[in-house]
């Protein structure tokens, strides 16, 4: 059973249970964030580069955390900055080839041995790639994370209006891909 | 339409690797261990301070340095000024009139540049301002 975050932050703020309430914090909240990072990065190995990256900063910013937000949104954001700042860099890298990161992630999708899903399913990953970044990562928190618009807004510093906006428009766009079967 | 459908499962879309989460744990520790190490207060206390006692020993070690060094410059040129003083103790005893002065600036022998004459010296024991003057007339 894992502590709350409030128990969870009491530990960490005492010097010598500061390791123990890091191990929770890790053990409470290491998979979702694994998986929110591997649907945006889709390569195993790249998220747990992401995933490590994440609860080091994590671990090295605790003194700093202020406890406006909840300390899983803190997280998730880091997270979050993680997976679009890796992106951004293999944006930068892929700049004088002929392949973008898109094509270049949905290539990953047909070549993985870990990627498992059905073909439906891989068409479906692959019209969420299509997505710029930042809708894609409000269309994954919606549709497979069930998250609510308002810890949304928090991570993603955006308002709720304009989380519905974004969200409705990569639900339509994808709809039309995959009808039309572009893919 | 897959959207309206039942959510695909991402664990069974994407896989990872047995034992991945189980091992997480610990290959996160290696990675902040170092990390673990340096925070406690008692290295903490001595990284803060380090550089301050560098600083500290470094001086001292100047300070040494240049106590040693002008410390035989110093008593050297007191040991000179104590045989000059006791040069002119010695003369001036001897000498009080006007005569022992003419006779000492008019002897060539005498090397005036070995030693300075300043007006307060003992040489000029007992002469009056009035021998003075004439002495500053004499051609020597």
């Amino acid at each position: 059973m894992h502590p709350t975050d409030q128990e969870i932050l009491a530990l960490i703020n005492i010097p010598a249970e500061r390791q123990a309430g890091f191990s929770y914090l890790v053990s409470k909240y290491k998979e979702r964030l694994y998986w929110h990072l591997r649907k945006m990065v889709i390569i195993h190995e790249d998220a747990d580069d992401l995933l490590q990256n994440t609860f080091v900063k994590v671990w090295n910013n605790i003194d700093n955390f202020r406890g406006d937000s909840s300390i899983y949104t803190w997280i998730y954001r880091i997270a979050t900055n993680e997976a679009l700042n890796f992106l951004n860099k293999k944006r930068e890298v892929l700049l004088d080839s002929p392949t973008d990161v898109e094509d270049f992630l949905s290539n990953q999708i047909e070549n993985d041995p870990l990627f498992t899903g059905e073909e439906i399913e891989k068409k479906l990953q692959k019209c969420i790639l299509t997505l710029p970044d930042k809708q894609r990562i409000v269309f994954n928190m919606k549709y497979f994370d069930d998250m609510k618009y308002k810890d949304m807004s928090e991570i993603l510093d955006t308002s709720v209006g304009a989380l519905k906006a974004s969200y409705f428009h990569a639900v339509q766009k994808i709809k039309a891909l995959l009808e039309n079967e572009i893919l | 339409m897959i959207l309206d459908n039942k959510k695909p499962n991402q664990e069974d879309i994407f896989k990872v690797p047995e034992g991945y989460f189980e091992n997480f744990d610990e290959r996160l520790k290696f990675i902040i261990e170092p990390d673990i190490i340096s925070n406690k207060p008692s290295s903490k206390l001595l990284d803060i301070f380090k550089p301050w006692i560098g600083l500290a020993a470094a001086f001292l070690l100047i300070a040494m340095v240049f106590n040693f060094v002008t410390k035989d410059k110093i008593k050297n040129q007191h040991v000179s000024t104590e045989i000059e003083y006791s040069y002119f103790e010695m003369w001036a005893d001897e000498w009080s009139g006007t005569y022992e002065i003419y006779e000492l600036i008019s002897d060539n022998s005498v090397d005036f540049d070995d030693f300075d004459l300043y007006p307060d010296s003992l040489v000029f024991k007992g002469i009056t301002d009035e021998n003075s003057i004439y002495l500053s007339h004499l051609d020597y």
